[in-house]
Formats: structure tokens, sequence, C-alpha cells
């Protein structure tokens, strides 16, 4: 007997006697593992090589009761005595069904009729046919869809290394519905054009009950020189087209900002200015289209569940998964220093849970700043109403996320700016008729996100700051000598500092005896900076620039002598080796050229009087904040990690350059540099 | 809790259990209420620009604490550590804030019990150290013990006094060891 | 050019079905129907390639493939695991077990073949 069909029949009977043998059994002791195993594997050998041998629609039948088995073996389900019956039922349908690889109408009715009782028990989604093939079990029983993008660049070896990327997509359209977008790599060059070279670039947009690591498992085998990248797209996302074509790489962002400052019609601006193809524009708007639509069903089918969490539960996660990455790394180095196969593996498992567990927690954190911004709109209200002020405020941004910890903290230096500029500056209607100013003044709060960081700007079209009234103010505080020559932006300084309050009368608005120094403080507390800047008649406008979330960062580690400290990742520009120098004339700084500039360099090792000798070859990090450059020389260059930000505590509160600490893999300590500081230090 | 041998009216404790230790041959006790554990001696990771005596951080089970070196703020004489050099980790509130630091100790001795009616006041003068971080003097066997009152040495004040100092200081002296 | 390959698979119709592709394309082929069986069957000889099965009874496909990469002579035999869409989670399991590649059921037999070629 060598007909495959033949055998399979065989063996398909073998294994329903295996089922009913159980499930007699699992009639007297429903939760038998060994049993529910034994149930499960037959249906599971069914199953798969009913596929092989061409008998599709039984493979299908057979997936529905594996699935249910699953579910028993999980505890998700409790085989009851007429689900018992059901599923004996279904075993001798099976036996029919081994008849023929294309059954009858009648009998394809039957399975459905079956399949309908099977998925009311498991909760699987029943799905046509056609989706059954591939993937269904891996999705999780309930829960939102989620929707994701997959930019997928092959290697340029991919089809002489034989892979083929259509099995991928088969795969991923298993999970959920897709769309497909192609376009050349940024590598293709018509002048070399090499047919088996692969210049393809596949951008798929998923909608899929299914977890990131299903999606991820996808691509488990590919070639390690693949570029896989895949990015959850929340339902808030603007997804508008120029994101995306600057998200698939295809247009520069400072290109695609100055096409947007010429406004309307993003896509024939960018395909007019010769930005992206025709083609590739059209492509994405599609995928434009399909997001869009998949996020107006996501929207429709889930109006958002949510839970209240106490914020000390967040915290104490927070604080735990930041151990995990710290152990895990810990890990990872022993593994690497004891060479055992078994270990690295471990730690590569290991790596890749609590990666996945700190987005998650990370995202968890993360809410949008509007949620604060109503609280506002009313305060100004009711403020404006007390102080016979007309104002409006607008804002934008609402929807700019950032860690729960920062918003809450954020909330009263905001109330604080809010209060100051209704306060003091913007005037009342009467003196800005006088001035020829609307007389209904204009409040601008907006929040905005750009390299991890988050912007906020409080802007008010008011009084603006008078230089001349608080230098004397300052004076006469004592806060500066007499005579002092100070530059405006370093009077407006002067308001930050302790004590100080320029509102000629302490008002029950802002006079409550906290300052700007308040304000500042807050601000830097999480690791943040303020910014003020004011046309005198005009208005006042400050900026915030904060940290997206307060724990974890990307940094650069470096290397003095023994000792590490790690800059934060979105700060630094480039890192170079050994560069000439020279000295600014009049105040001794060292200066090093950079892109045609001379930027000033700070040696760590003597700015923070680390012990030993430099190498002969040391390596300078240029590091920019705001548009400010310097050049920061250590020994060594280490590496990139993904950092645990730990705070000093209050001893260290304030200590010059430094934001924080962090735990390496073998348990050591290394700073983490406050980088603005280090620039405002290199200044003076 | 901020001055652990002030807890209670004394006439309400009849006795107090103290940690003592040795620093710079003078004998130091705190009462143990206010003591986390005592650790060997371990690398402490210098913070850059910081006044000496906050001799930096230490790694303990993944939290970052300060270590602080009270001879520096004693003025005292320093000498690099030895075998018996320890880290005492206590609890206090810095800015109304607890917490968690490390003491450097020449030397850990036993938790002893003393009579609180033994405690004399600090002396007015000829104390190596200011009199306000004391909170009472004890005779145990053939030593004086300071009973230390962490909460003023740890005070605001005091910690501006010397972040004040810290573009003057001279570099620790046994930094590499 | 000719292969020895083991086909590793508790079920018979699987076995036949890749057998016959495999010997129609000129290749050997070892059959074991567990893992258990397939490390006994082993039995020192030269084997190119090992498609297995995961889900298999006495000894499934990871530990299998775990006890063959821990065996010098097959540390490096390139392994194609065969899997069924519910099993995704394993396909992680299995490439750090040491699998190369994998392939879902059902398939047609000039995907097995091509995926052998690549392979052995």
């Amino acid at each position: 007997m060598t007909d495959p069909v033949d055998i399979f029949r065989e063996e398909a009977l073998e294994h329903l006697s295996n089922l009913e043998a159980a499930l007699l059994e699992l009639e007297q002791a429903p939760t038998s593992a060994e049993e529910i195993d034994a149930a499960f594997r037959s249906m599971h050998t069914i199953k798969g090589a009913a596929g092989m041998v061409g008998f599709d629609h039984l493979s299908q039948f057979t997936h529905h009761l594996e699935t249910l088995f699953d579910r028993v073996r999980e505890g998700q389900v409790e085989l009851t005595a007429p689900l018992i019956n059901q599923i004996l039922e279904a075993r001798d349908h099976i036996e029919r069904l081994l008849d023929d690889p294309s059954p009858s109408v009648e009998l394809q009715a039957v399975s459905a009729a079956q399949i309908i009782q099977f998925t009311e028990v498991t909760g699987e989604e029943h799905a046509g046919p056609e989706r059954q093939e591939t993937g269904h079990a891996s999705q999780t029983a309930a829960g939102e869809a989620r929707l994701y993008r997959i930019d997928i660049c092959p290697a340029a070896d991919a089809f002489r290394d034989g892979f083929d990327t259509l099995p991928l997509l088969k795969e991923l359209s298993g999970l959920g519905e897709i769309h497909v977008t192609t376009r050349l790599g940024s590598s293709f060059d018509p002048r070399h054009f090499e047919p088996e070279t692969c210049v393809l670039a596949l951008s798929v947009a998923l909608t899929t009950h299914a977890s990131r690591e299903s999606i991820e498992d996808v691509f488990i085998f590919v070639g390690d020189e693949w570029q896989i990248d895949i990015t959850a797209i929340t339902a808030d996302e603007d997804c508008r087209l120029g994101d995306l074509l600057v998200d698939q790489k295809v247009v520069a962002p400072d290109a695609l900002e100055q096409v947007l400052e010429q406004q309307p019609r993003a896509g024939e601006l960018i395909t007019a200015a010769g930005l992206a193809a025709p083609e590739t524009v059209q492509s994405t708007l599609d995928e434009q289209r399909f997001i869009r639509e998949q996020q107006k069903k996501q929207r429709k089918a889930t109006p958002e569940q949510s839970i209240k969490v106490p914020q000390h539960k967040l915290d104490q996660l927070m604080d735990q998964v930041g151990e995990l990455v710290i152990l895990q790394a810990r890990l990872e180095q022993l593994a690497l220093e004891s060479d055992d196969e078994r270990a690295s593996s471990l730690a590569e498992e290991l790596s890749r849970l609590s990666t996945g567990l700190r987005e998650t927690t990370f995202d968890i954190r993360m809410l949008p700043i509007g949620s604060t911004f109503g609280r506002f709109r009313r305060l100004v209200r009711d403020l404006a109403n007390d102080l016979g002020k007309e104002v409006v405020l607008e804002t934008e941004g609402a929807e700019t996320e950032l860690d729960k910890v920062v918003i809450d903290r954020l909330s009263d230096p905001l109330v604080h700016l809010l209060r100051n500029s209704l306060d003091h500056g913007i005037e009342t209607p009467e003196v800005r008729r006088e001035k020829g100013k609307p007389a209904r003044g204009h409040l601008w709060l907006s929040a905005s996100q750009h390299q991890g960081q988050i912007q906020i700007l409080i802007r008010d079209d008011g009084a603006g700051l008078d230089t001349e009234r608080i230098l004397s103010k300052a004076i006469e505080r004592g806060v500066v000598q007499p005579g002092a020559d100070l530059d405006p932006q370093e009077i407006y300084q002067l308001i930050f500092e302790a004590g100080f309050s320029t509102a000629q009368t302490v008002s029950d608005v802002s006079g409550r005896g906290v300052g700007m120094d308040v304000v500042k403080r807050s601000i830097e507390s999480l690791q943040g900076r303020v910014q003020l800047d004011s046309t005198l008649g005009k208005g006042t406008e400050v900026c915030i620039t904060l940290p997206m979330t307060l724990a974890i960062i990307d940094g650069l580690m470096t290397g003095v002598s023994r000792e590490r400290y790690v800059l934060p990742l979105s700060t630094v520009e480039e890192c170079v080796e050994a560069v000439p120098e020279t000295e600014d004339e009049n105040s001794g700084v060292r200066l090093i050229r950079h892109r045609d500039a001379l930027i000033p360099c700070l040696r760590l090792r003597d700015f923070f009087r680390v012990g030993g000798q430099p190498p002969e070859i040391e390596q300078t990090v240029v590091v920019r904040v705001g548009e400010a450059l310097m050049g920061i020389t250590v020994d060594e260059v280490v590496g990139h990690f993904q950092t645990v930000i730990k705070s000093l505590g209050r001893l260290y509160q304030g200590a010059g350059g430094v934001m924080g600490a962090t735990i390496m893999g073998d348990g050591q300590i290394a700073m983490i540099l406050d980088v603005g500081e280090l620039v405002e230090q290199a200044r003076k | 809790m901020d001055d652990q041998t002030e807890l209670a009216p004394m006439d309400a404790i009849q006795s107090l259990q103290i940690l003592s230790f040795v620093l710079d041959e003078e004998w130091f006790g705190v009462e143990i209420s206010g003591i986390q554990e005592v650790l060997e001696y371990r690398n402490v990771t210098q913070v850059p620009r910081t006044p000496d005596f906050m001799l930096g951080v230490i790694n303990l089970r993944g939290r970052v604490i300060p270590v602080v070196d009270l001879r520096r703020q004693f003025e005292m004489h320093l000498s690099a550590p030895t075998v018996d050099t320890c880290i005492v980790i206590i609890h206090v509130e810095v800015d109304g804030e607890n917490t968690p630091l490390g003491i450097l100790a020449d030397r850990v001795h036993e938790v002893v019990e003393i009579d609180t009616a033994d405690i004399k006041p600090p002396p007015r003068i000829g104390n190596r150290i200011k009199t306000a971080f004391i909170s009472g003097i004890v005779r145990h066997d053939e030593h004086f013990i300071i009973l230390l009152r962490l909460s003023k040495v740890f005070a605001p004040e005091e910690l501006d006094l010397v972040r004040e100092q810290v573009s003057q200081e001279e570099p620790a002296e046994w930094d590499d060891v | 050019m000719s292969k020895t390959i083991m086909v590793v698979d508790d079920s018979a119709s699987v076995r036949q079905v890749v057998s016959m592709a495999l010997k129609g394309a000129g290749h050997s082929v070892v059959e074991a129907v567990d893992g258990k069986d397939a490390l006994q069957k082993l039995d020192g000889r030269k084997i190119h390639l090992v498609i297995s099965d995961v889900n298999m009874p006495n000894m499934d496909g990871i530990t299998f493939i775990k006890a063959l990469k821990n065996q010098s002579a097959y540390r490096f035999t390139p392994v194609l695991m065969l899997t069924t869409e519910s099993e995704a989670s394993k396909k992680a399991e299995g490439k750090a077990a040491g699998a190369k590649a994998w392939l879902v059921k059902p398939f047609k037999p000039d995907v097995l073949l091509s995926a052998v070629t690549k392979l052995a």
C-alpha cells in the first residue's frame, strides 16, 4: 500500500478510535490532562495529514476540534456531557468525510452546522473557509484588533538565497486583513540593474487580533540582513500622507516640512517637487486610505474600554520592568562570558520578552496630554472673568502622548504659567484697545513631539516682558549687582530666580509666593528645560522641552578611565576620533573643528576630575542641544544601550551635569549625563 | 522618623539599642530602628562635581544608594578602606523625603543596649564635631559613644553649606582603591 | 545530486507524501515516527537534511532537534521544521533549538523540494 490517501485513511481511522477512547475516559474524568492531550493530538494529526493529501475540507473541519481541545487544555472550556456528545457526533462525521476529498454539499452543510456549535464554545471567530487555512489559532479569542505597519526590506541576496516574500505575505494575511504596498528600495540603481538582486521594499498594513509576537514569528527565519520594522499604529495617530511617506523613508522629513509650509494637497506637491515618484505617492495614498478605514472600524467596533489602576501599581510595574531590563543585561553579559549556547539562547529569549514587556508597560503609562487641557480651558475662563479680561485659550496637539507621571507633574507648572500669562501678560480690554490690539486676548497652548522629545509652548499676545523693569527689580532684590550689563535673554532668565515676582501688586492669582523659580525647578526635575522669549507689547512665549518618559532612554555608553558615562542618544550628533583642536584666545575654551565650524569641546576627564591617564587616541562625541553644538571628549565610546534611569535621590539634587544613574550589566553604576547642563556650563 | 535618639520622652523609654561604629578612632552610635543593614565595603561610583563628603553611589539590589563619608563632614582624618570598612545603610529625611543612604564606617561594633538615664548632653566645647550633630554622649565600657542626630547632619542648611564648597574642593585622596 | 534525508513525522500519510516527493527527486529517505525513533535510526549514518514534525508523541520535534544538535556528528545537519499554523509560537522555539527553516502544512511537493535544494 503506497497510495498516501489510503495510508491517510487508515491512519485517520486509528486516530478516530483514539479520540473515541479518550472521550469515553473524559466522560468519567473530564480534566484528565493525558486524555485531553491524546484527543488534541489525534485531531492535530488528522488536520495536518488531511491537508497534505488533499482533504482540505476535512483539514478545516478538524481544525475547529483541535482548537476546541486546545481551549480545554488551557482550562478555558469545560468538557461537559453535552459537549462530549457533540464531539462524538463530529467524530462520526469525520469518518464520513474520509470517503471523498471533496465532500458532497450535504456533508459540507453538516460540517458548517457543527463548526458553528464548536466556535460558540471556543469563542473562536467563525471566518470564511479561505481564512481558516492559515494562522487562525494564533489569534487571541477576543480583544480589540490592532493595526500594524510592517516595513519589509529583504536583503539584496534574498532571491539568490532562495527566499521569497510571497509566503510571508500569505502568512501575514492569515493573521488578519492586510494591505500591501511595494516600491523599489533606496539602493535601486537602473544603471546597474541585476535581475537577481532584490531591490524590493514592502510595506504592509495589517489589522489583526494577533499579538506582536505572532507577527514577529512570521519573520523568524528570514535572513539577518533583512530589515523588518513592525510599528503599532494607534487609532489616534495622525495618518497624513506626508507622515506615511516620511515613515517609509521615501521623503526626508526636512524636505517634507518645506513643502508643507507651502501648504495644500501634499500629494501633488510632493510629486511635483520631485521628492517621490507619482506611483509611490499613489500607493501610499492607497495605504493611507486602508489605514483610515481600519481605524474607523476600530473606533466603531470598540468604544475604548479602560480600567483604573492606582498610580503606585503602575510605578511598581515600571520599577520591576526596569529591574528586569537590568537583569537581562546581566544575563546577556554572563552568557557572553561563559560562551554557553544554552545560556545565550535563554538570554536572547528573555531579551525578546523583556523588550516586549517594556514596550507594553510604557504604552500603558502613556496618556494624551489633552486630558489636562480641558481643565485648563475652564481655569482660563474663570480666571479671565475674575480679572475682568477677555481671553480665548486655543490648544493644539492634545493627542500628544507622554508618560502619565510627567503629565501629572506638569500640571502645576502649566497652571502657573497660564496664570502668569493671564495675570501679567494679557492686558485688560481697555488697555488693549488703546494699544490698537483686539480687545480679546489670545492664549495658545500647544504640545508636539519630535525626536523623542515633547515640546510644550505657552504663548500669549499680551504686554510682553519689560526688560528694564525686570532688571531694576532684580537689582532691588539683590539678585543682580547694579550696573550689570545683561542681554535680554539673560534678563528673562532672572525671572526664574528664587523669590522673583514682576507683578506690581501681589494679586491672589499668581502672587502666592510661588514664582517662576518653582516652575523651573519642577520642569528640571522632569529632566526638562524652560526657555522664554518675549517681545515688549507683543507677547511672551514659554517653551518647555521634556523627555517622553522618565524611566528608560536610549543611551550611548562612553568611558573615561574606569568610569562609565551615558549620553542620551537623542542628543548625539556623531562620534569622531582625534580631532584637531585649538583654544579660544579670550576664554581659553577648547575648540574643535566640526563641519567647517569651530565648536566648544569639553574633556570629560578634566571637567569631572577623573583620575588616570588619557589614551593616545581619544573619542569625541558631538552633541546638540537646541541649536548649540558641543563636543564631549571621552576615552572610548562603548556602544548603544537601553538605559534605565535611576534617580540619584535628594542628596544629589543639583549635581552638575548629571541627571541620574544607571546600573550596568556587571552591577556597576554609570552616570547619565545631563547634556543640556553641560552645554550651558561650557558656554560660561 | 527624623531623629533616632529623640523618639519619645526620655523618661518613657528606659533603654535604647544603638549600633556602635568607629570613625577615625571616635565611637559613634545610631539608634537601630533607623538602620536598614550593614554592608561590606564595595566600590563606590563617584558622582562628578559634588562635595567630597558625598562619596558617590552604590548599587544595592538594583537601587542606587548614595554613600557619604562623615569623616569629611566632621573634619576627621581620612584613611583608605580596609577589610573592616563597612557601609551602614540608614534612613534619614533629606528635604522632607525619606532617603536611604550609606554611611562609611571604619569598623562596626556590636549593637549595645544603653540606659537612657546614662545619656549625657554633649559638652558645649571641646568637640571635634558640631554640637548640633550630637544628641548625647554615653559611656559604654571604656568608650564614650557619641549619639548622632543624623537629621541635623543631613539638614538642608548643612547640605547647602557643603554644596557651596564643591567648586573649590580637591579630589578625594584615595580615588583609586 | 542525491541526498540522504530523514523524515520524522508521526503521521504515516505525511511521511508517505514527503517521502514520495523526495524519492521522486532522486533522494534517499530514512523515515521515523517520532523523535525517539529518529534518534535511534540516526545510527551514525550520513544525513544531509532532517525534516521533522513538531507535535509528536514520545519525543516532540523541538526536543529531538535539541538532542540531534547535541551529537557532534549532526551538529551542522540542517533541520527543516514542519509546523501547522496553530503552532506559530513553536517556530521561535524551533529556531532556538537549531532549525534552519520551516514549512507550514499543508504544502505542495514543489515547495518542499525547493526548500530541500536550499538547505541540503
